[in-house]
């Protein structure tokens, strides 16, 4: 089992140290092949992933009342007294493109 | 004199509302044990300035009698991981070390409902991530029973509160047996409801197809009586179900004899003290009348391999939340996805970074199927067994909870399979979705807690609570 760490480390938005990746790849390699053992269960005749799922198959709606938040005091400030960089009442966040 | 930090929520309720004991008397004593044991055992991370206020305010209110509630001034250890409005809440993570609920969760709004007061927010595994709370952001938790051994996880804060006289009861979250396996670590009870029977809105997500808020408590009716105020439907938890619909008591009378499925597992795995623990309990259960088989469900044994599929999985969707823009820890770096990548490197833990790369691993292109789909379709065959069993009239499956009593910190966590094997009691019940217990079932010569498990049909509580009584009362003289 070929693990490519950096690139798994890449798609996980998260960096690894040198002594990590090591680490972590034997990690994995063992984690793995110890839930490979999958392998050998019949499972033929299923219909995967919805298979194992663990609600009803009807579509669960409700009404998007905002009574039903019980807001006390103005939410926006609420909510963006938690967030680490705003602007003017916004949430300020670093180029998507770079200029 | 009454030892005010032993008393059931049952004993407690009475003698409020006997006006025997305050609400301010009652916290009062809770607060004092904090300060006494809260150092060593580390079980809060945050004890609340204002619980005394609040038992003062009940105080007023019970003598101008008015309605207080039927939880009122019973005081509760509240894992980290579920909101309460305007305060710290942060999964024992770096990540939210900062962080305030903008919202009550449904259970806490329940049980504020109820009178309950919360005494402090409890360690835990970072993000319920771990099976030993050693996983904290903030050092582990200990074991009250010997504090060089660890109380079990990730509810280990909660747990050990309510084992050390800290808290009367409390609230933990349960993914793979995050309530029960510490329960069974410190000697108290721990419940994994019914998939669905409690709202997980404002429970953090770790693995949302496997979460659930449940009590730890001191008693199996304490549990009851809180799992009683928690459950049910909340428009805002799509998941939750009625309760009441779903639910179909099987105790027809107050001696109900019942089938008891007696696990068939690996004996020579596990510690022989636990093994003899759960014959014990067998011979308990026989004594009471009830019918004991052997039961042996083909795909059980694939629980723990399709459990580290599927929750890893879901964990690497969950934790896409945290880039450090809209809240908790932001670390600036070259550019945007840079941001992303030293906020969520220093945030996070070894283990949740460990989760989130082996749930993007098995959920990306290639191996989607052979990992990911793989056990979804294993997840169904296990649901069938459990389907099987007790359609065959079998009314609770029995085992051991955990593998062994509490193993010392440090002895497992440079081993994350060790550790995930810590699971293979309590996996099954939260692959299947039906609850499940952990009652206290007697202590090692050596003086460790050791617990037994009881799975119950979909919504079937009842009959947990119902045997679980039973057996406490038939052991109560020999466990004690």
């Amino acid at each position: 089992m070929e693990i490519d760490i950096e690139r798994l480390a890449l798609l996980a938005r998260i960096k690894l140290a040198d002594k990590e990746k090591e680490k972590f790849k034997q990690e994995f390699e063992a984690i793995l092949s110890y839930i490979s053992q999958l392998e050998e269960v019949d499972t033929s005749g299923l219909e995967g992933p919805s298979a194992g799922r663990m609600t009803t198959e009807e579509n669960i709606t409700r009404q998007d009342d905002p009574d039903d938040f019980n807001v006390t005091g103005d939410l926006s400030e609420i909510l963006l007294k938690e967030a680490p960089l705003t602007h003017k009442g916004f949430v300020k966040v670093k180029n998507v493109f770079a200029k | 004199m009454i030892d005010l930090n032993k008393l059931t929520i049952k004993k407690a309720r009475e003698l409020i509302k006997n006006k025997e004991v305050s609400c301010q008397e009652l916290v009062s004593a809770y607060l004092k044990k904090i300060e006494e044991k809260n150092k060593e055992i580390n079980a809060y991370l945050e004890v609340f300035d204002d619980a005394i206020k609040q038992a003062q305010e009940l105080d007023e209110k019970i003598k101008n009698g008015e309605d207080v509630g039927e939880l009122a001034g019973i005081p509760l250890a509240i894992k980290d991981n579920i909101l309460i409005k305007g305060r710290l809440c942060s999964s024992a993570s770096r990540i939210l070390e900062n962080y305030h609920a903008t919202y009550d969760a449904t259970a806490i709004k329940k049980l504020k409902r109820a009178g309950a007061i919360f005494l402090g927010r409890t360690n835990m595994d970072e993000f319920a991530m771990g099976a030993s709370t050693e996983n904290s952001a903030f050092g582990p938790t200990k074991n009250p029973y010997d504090l060089e051994r660890v109380p079990g996880g990730s509810s280990g804060g909660s747990i050990a509160s309510v084992a050390s006289g800290m808290a009367m009861a409390g609230l933990g979250s349960d993914t793979g047996g995050s309530l029960r396996q510490p329960a069974s670590f410190c000697g108290v009870v721990g419940l994994s409801p019914t998939y669905g029977a409690v709202s997980r809105y404002g429970l953090m997500a770790m693995a949302s197809s496997f979460d659930q808020i449940g009590p730890t408590t001191k008693t199996v009716e304490d549990a009851e009586i809180l799992f009683n105020v928690i459950k049910g439907q909340d428009k805002m938890d799509s998941t939750s179900v009625d309760y009441v619909k779903h639910s179909v008591s099987n105790i027809s009378a107050n001696n109900h004899k019942m089938k008891i499925g007696v696990l068939k597992y690996d004996r020579a795995g596990v510690d022989e003290e636990v093994n003899k623990a759960l014959d014990d309990s067998v011979e308990v259960f026989r004594k009471l009348g009830h019918e004991i088989v052997e039961v042996d469900p083909p795909h059980i044994k694939y629980s723990v391999p399709c459990y580290y599929i599927l929750v890893p999985a879901e964990v690497s969707s969950n934790m896409a939340r945290f880039d450090g823009v809209r809240y908790g820890l932001s670390v600036g770096g070259k550019n945007l996805i840079d941001d992303y990548m030293e906020t969520r490197t220093k945030g996070f833990g070894n283990e949740v970074r460990r989760r989130i790369m082996l749930g993007t691993y098995v959920l990306s292109a290639g191996y989607y199927d052979a990992y990911y789909n793989k056990a979804q379709k294993v997840r169904a065959l296990i649901k069938k067994d459990f389907q099987k069993i007790f359609e065959q009239g079998v009314s609770i499956i029995l085992s051991p909870t955990s593998p062994t009593p509490a193993f010392k910190i440090g002895e497992k966590s440079n081993n994350p399979l060790q550790m995930y094997l810590e699971d293979i009691f309590t996996a099954p019940a939260k692959i299947a979705g039906v609850p499940a217990i952990s009652i206290p079932a007697g202590k090692s010569k050596s003086g460790l807690p050791i617990g037994i498990h009881m799975m119950a049909s979909w919504f079937e509580e009842d009959t947990l609570f119902y045997l679980g009584k039973q057996y406490e009362n038939a052991t109560a003289s020999t466990l004690a």
